[in-house]
């Protein structure tokens, strides 16, 4: 910088020296009157003398020479330094007109950063004032600020209490707070949550609010007169209808929707009956698994209990020497135990979701055994029979796997015999029955009945008890129409029941008369057989608007409950003459069956070769 | 005399090339691997730009040079800049560079316009 700042003065002082020395030689050559003027030396050519005559010009008018000779690289850097030296030489020449046009545009872009914002926030709980402080915020005066007049006034009447009570006390300055007559205190929210949500509260109201509703509902005549002789009529022609639709039990949020999978009546309480639901498709919010425990005798049209599990429940049954407990089974296999003391909904205990149990949908729940030794007997549809103790859900105590010819049984629903916990008749999808038992050397199939043409979809064994053993008849419903009546002892056929004109869907004998059984078909359709009556045609028949999923009946055989697909309980109420056994029922039956079994064999006889034809089998 | 066939000779176009390196270096050499800080950011814009001019200068060509410097700090902002010229597009040119470390963006722009 500092020479370059000498260069720059010695430059100009040799061009000053220089201008000098031509302004004599101009003046010399005006003296000399026009000679040819020498070109100065140092410059050469025209455009030199050209650039002085520029000079002499500018100079005289006042304006400094340029210092044209500046090396162009040098003078450009622009950095900090106070004189800013000229730039390049000037280009004199003129190029010749550029054409200008508009660029494309140049973009740069940073991206911002997309930031998560989320709040937390916690809150203290608010603790319950104490009752000994005085707090004037808790007066009605709140909202105004505090009044200087009104809280003096409120100091000089405290001690006026202090002295009517403080005979006794001593000056015991938090005392006669107390003593003062409370005000009913306004409950905050949070209080009024706290003790809306608390455990005693809740099952107080649980309680009251049952019996509250019971009492509601019911619709007695309190003017009834005994005396008078104005009812007789009605109930001669209610005797006429032999089933009568009774009552039916929906419910809204639970029952809509769902399709009743199971049907129990509790062995402790007769008017207690439950039913289980699958899912509900219209509400993926809403547990998949329900059960509903409903009341026959009382008029109020919502569940005593209701449970839910995550799985659709496909079997359900109250466990027969626990009063408080109702057994579940569900889609995904698990095995699920429900209390009535606690005012959980959800399931008590449940069984594992792994291969020692099940995991096919199970189909069939069962309490089987005697008080003291009892077991939970359980069916899935891939053949599987496992067996649990009540207590532990955690691992089942035996499996069983049915197989027949090496293959898996299909099963679609199983039967024990009512006093047997041994055997068992199962139905599968392989359009045949297998009886088997649970225990012994040969635990599993034991025989095969065919003759059914569609799966299977109920078997029944022979309930009622009596004089005569009739625990060898089973009955069997099919999706082929059909509903056919077997005996085990012979391992065939005794009868097909052929009036059906859809899927039959379920079966149920009867507990107290050993002739008469029902059967539900998927047109609503409940047909009651009576087979002292009459073989070929049902005694009576009831309808329902929807398909008939389960029909149970009670323990009295008075009721018969018929769930639907559509969610509702129908409960049927039959009359004496066809639900309870007259005296000679066993005998007439036991005729019946051999009637049934000796027509039976002849049809089969005459199939196998009829006059003149070959045989069809 | 100048010609115009000057104009189209390799010493009178802007080369992006060569001026994108000159700048990379110059960004490169003034902050190298600092990061960024408030009181420092001046310094370094000028001797970007300082850098980056003096080179050009010294390329020797006849050219007009406008430098451009920004420096951001990686805040989780976003930026947009854009540009645009009326020039002779034979001989005149832009270039832009973005640079960026961890804590801060530089984009440093210099257009050469043939004199």
């Amino acid at each position: 910088m500092a020479d370059r700042k000498a260069e720059l003065e010695r430059k100009k002082a040799q061009l000053a020296a220089m201008r000098e020395k031509r302004k004599m030689e101009e003046k010399k050559k005006l003296a000399s009157g026009g000679d040819a003027a020498t070109p100065s030396p140092g410059e050469a050519g025209t455009p030199s003398d050209l650039r002085s005559e520029t000079e002499e010009l500018l100079k005289n008018l006042g304006i400094a020479p340029e210092t044209s000779t500046e090396p162009a690289a040098g003078a450009s850097g622009a950095a900090g330094g106070p004189e800013s030296p000229r730039s390049s030489p000037k280009r004199e020449a003129g190029v010749g007109a550029k054409k200008l046009t508009v660029s494309q545009v140049t973009q740069t872009t940073v991206v911002a950063k997309e930031t998560v914002n989320y709040c937390k926030e916690t809150q203290t709980m608010n603790l319950e004032p104490e009752r000994d402080v005085l707090t004037y915020d808790e007066s009605e005066r709140e909202g105004e600020g505090v009044n200087a007049a009104e809280a003096l006034a409120e100091l000089q009447r405290m001690p006026h209490v202090q002295e009517l009570v403080a005979a006794g006390a001593a000056a015991d300055g938090a005392a006669p707070v107390a003593a003062e007559p409370e005000k009913p205190r306004e409950l905050s929210d949070e209080e009024r949550q706290q003790i809306l949500l608390s455990e005693s509260f809740v099952r107080f109201f649980d309680k009251t609010a049952r019996v509250m509703e019971r009492a509601l509902a019911e619709d007695v005549d309190i003017f009834i007169d005994y005396s008078g002789g104005s009812g007789d009529t009605e109930l001669g022609e209610t005797a006429k209808q032999q089933v009568k639709q009774q009552r039916v039990f929906y419910d809204d949020r639970w029952s809509r929707n769902r399709c009743v999978t199971a049907l129990d009546w509790s062995p402790h309480f007769p008017e207690l009956c439950l039913a289980a639901y699958n899912a509900n498709e219209d509400a993926p919010q809403e547990p998949d698994g329900v059960v509903c425990v409903w009341n026959v005798k009382f008029r109020k049209d919502s569940p005593e209990f209701v449970f839910h599990c995550q799985s659709p429940v496909t079997s359900a049954c109250f466990a027969k020497f626990h009063r408080n407990l109702i057994v579940g089974g569900t889609y995904s296999g698990q095995v699920v135990l429900w209390d009535n003391r606690t005012p959980r909904r959800t399931p008590v205990q449940r069984s594992p979701l792994s291969s020692t149990a099940h995991t096919q949908p199970v189909l069939s729940v069962c309490v089987l055994g005697s008080e003291n030794a009892h077991n939970l007997v359980s069916a899935s549809s891939d053949g599987r029979l496992c067996t649990w103790s009540l207590d532990m859900l955690s691992q089942p105590q035996e499996t069983l796997d049915l197989q027949r010819q090496n293959r898996p049984v299909p099963a679609t629903c199983l039967d024990f015999a009512p006093s047997d916990a041994n055997h068992f008749v199962v139905g599968s999808e392989d359009y045949s029955m297998y009886t088997g038992c649970r225990h012994g050397a040969k635990a599993g199939i034991m025989d095969a009945l065919d003759g059914h043409q569609g799966p299977v979809s109920a078997v029944a064994t022979h309930r009622a008890t009596g004089p005569v053993d009739l625990g060898h008849i089973v009955l069997s419903a099919s999706f082929d129409w059909t509903v056919r009546l077997w005996s085990l002892r012979d391992l065939g056929t005794v009868h097909v029941f052929e009036e059906t004109s859809d899927y039959v869907m379920d079966l149920c004998w009867s507990p107290v008369n050993p002739a008469l059984f029902c059967a539900a078909d998927a047109l609503g359709r409940l047909d009651f057989w009576q087979l002292n009556l009459d073989t070929e045609q049902a005694a009576a028949r009831a309808q329902c608007d929807a398909a008939v999923n389960r029909c149970r009946f009670s323990d009295s055989g008075l009721l018969l409950g018929a769930g639907d697909h559509l969610g509702r309980l129908t409960v049927f109420e039959l009359a004496d003459s066809l639900a309870s056994p007259r005296q000679e029922e066993w005998k007439l039956l036991g005729r019946t069956l051999h009637e049934l079994k000796q027509a039976t064999a002849e049809l089969a006889a005459a199939e196998q070769d009829p006059p003149g034809v070959g045989p069809i089998r | 005399k100048e010609s115009v066939m000057d104009d189209l000779s390799e010493e009178n176009t802007f080369s992006v090339d060569e001026v994108s390196q000159i700048i990379k270096e110059g960004v490169e050499t003034c902050i190298g691997t600092s990061q960024f800080q408030q009181n420092k950011v001046n310094q370094w814009t000028s001797s970007i730009i300082e850098h980056c001019l003096n080179q050009l200068t010294k390329l020797g060509k006849p050219f007009k040079y406008v430098a451009n410097c920004v420096i951001m700090q990686k805040n989780g902002a976003g930026l947009h800049t854009a540009s645009s010229c009326y020039w002779d597009n034979q001989t005149d040119g832009s270039c832009t560079i973005k640079w960026e470390n961890k804590t801060m963006h530089v984009i440093v722009t210099v257009f050469g316009l043939a004199i």
